[in-house]
């Protein structure tokens, strides 16, 4: 019982980290033009490792979900998964027309790709598009991030400087 | 064992995805009649202006010299974080008056 809530509280300050990495990440991505093509398609491509992690880390809500789609959940959840998977086929089409119009990381790899018009026309509505899915994501996710913040920064940031100040008073 | 095997579902959903969203594109490019303005470029070249200011963009992009890494960075952050916290501001709004409605039809009946 104890285990399962001390591991409980050691995911979610996972995914936590994992969401915070993933959204600074994605603001430098989303800015070719200030962090220069290289960093944005080198960081874009780390971004697949670390969303994997961040998709194993909400596995159980994923199939639990699915397996009862059909079936009765509340609409919040619903909407959720659709939200989600919408979430994942726009990232994936991202990838897909940014690689296809790669100009570091491919010839770096040495494969050379036709850099076609519509890939890049592509890549940049899929981009403005998840920017909006994000902020719907963010906004279904809102109360969790706010008492996942409390409970796991501002907490203890404030025991900590509670700590100080009576350490001071003493001294 | 077990995280691989949902590593691997994941790529291969992923891959599947791709490939679908590959077939499609280049279906409906192959598509576009001759006459009309074609999206799909030939091997190689990069759209010179296409709507408009965009060759510039290209360019900036090439090489991330658009405002500088740090301001055009904080700009470009500070843009994309409003717009996402325009849209939670709404949705919670939004979804906060549905429950409060909820609440208060259930106190009525």
């Amino acid at each position: 019982m104890l285990q399962n809530e001390t591991k409980n509280r050691s995911q979610t300050k996972t995914k936590l980290w994992i969401d915070v990495i993933i959204f600074i990440a994605f603001l430098i991505a989303m800015e070719p033009n200030a962090s220069g093509i290289t960093v944005h398609e080198w960081l874009a491509t780390s971004l697949i490792a670390v969303l994997i992690v961040h998709l194993l880390l909400s596995w159980d809500w994923i199939t639990n979900i699915t397996s009862r789609f059909i079936g009765k959940i509340n609409n919040t959840s619903r909407i959720n998964y659709i939200l989600n998977w919408l979430l994942f086929i726009d990232g994936t089409i991202i990838m897909l027309s940014g690689f296809l119009i790669s100009q570091s990381l491919m010839p770096f790899l040495g494969i050379q790709l036709p850099q076609g018009f519509a890939w890049r026309r592509l890549h940049d509505v899929s981009a403005n598009s998840f920017l909006v899915l994000l902020g719907l994501h963010t906004a279904l996710h809102w109360s969790w991030i706010v008492d996942t913040f409390n409970r796991y920064i501002f907490k203890p940031l404030g025991k900590l400087r509670s700590r100080n100040s009576q350490k001071d008073i003493s001294a | 064992m077990r995280t691989l095997g949902r590593i691997l579902i994941i790529l291969f959903v992923f891959a599947f995805v791709m490939g679908v969203t590959y077939t499609i594109v280049n279906a409906s490019s192959s598509n576009t009649p001759t006459n009309g303005p074609s999206l799909e470029r030939g091997e190689g070249e990069r759209p010179e202006n296409p709507g408009g200011g965009r060759g510039n963009e290209f360019r900036d992009e090439e090489e991330g010299h658009g405002l500088g890494f740090g301001l055009g960075m904080i700009l470009g952050a500070i843009k994309n974080s409003a717009i996402i916290g325009v849209i939670v501001v709404a949705v919670v709004k939004f979804k906060n008056r549905m429950q409060k409605k909820k609440q208060d039809s259930q106190v009525a009946a």
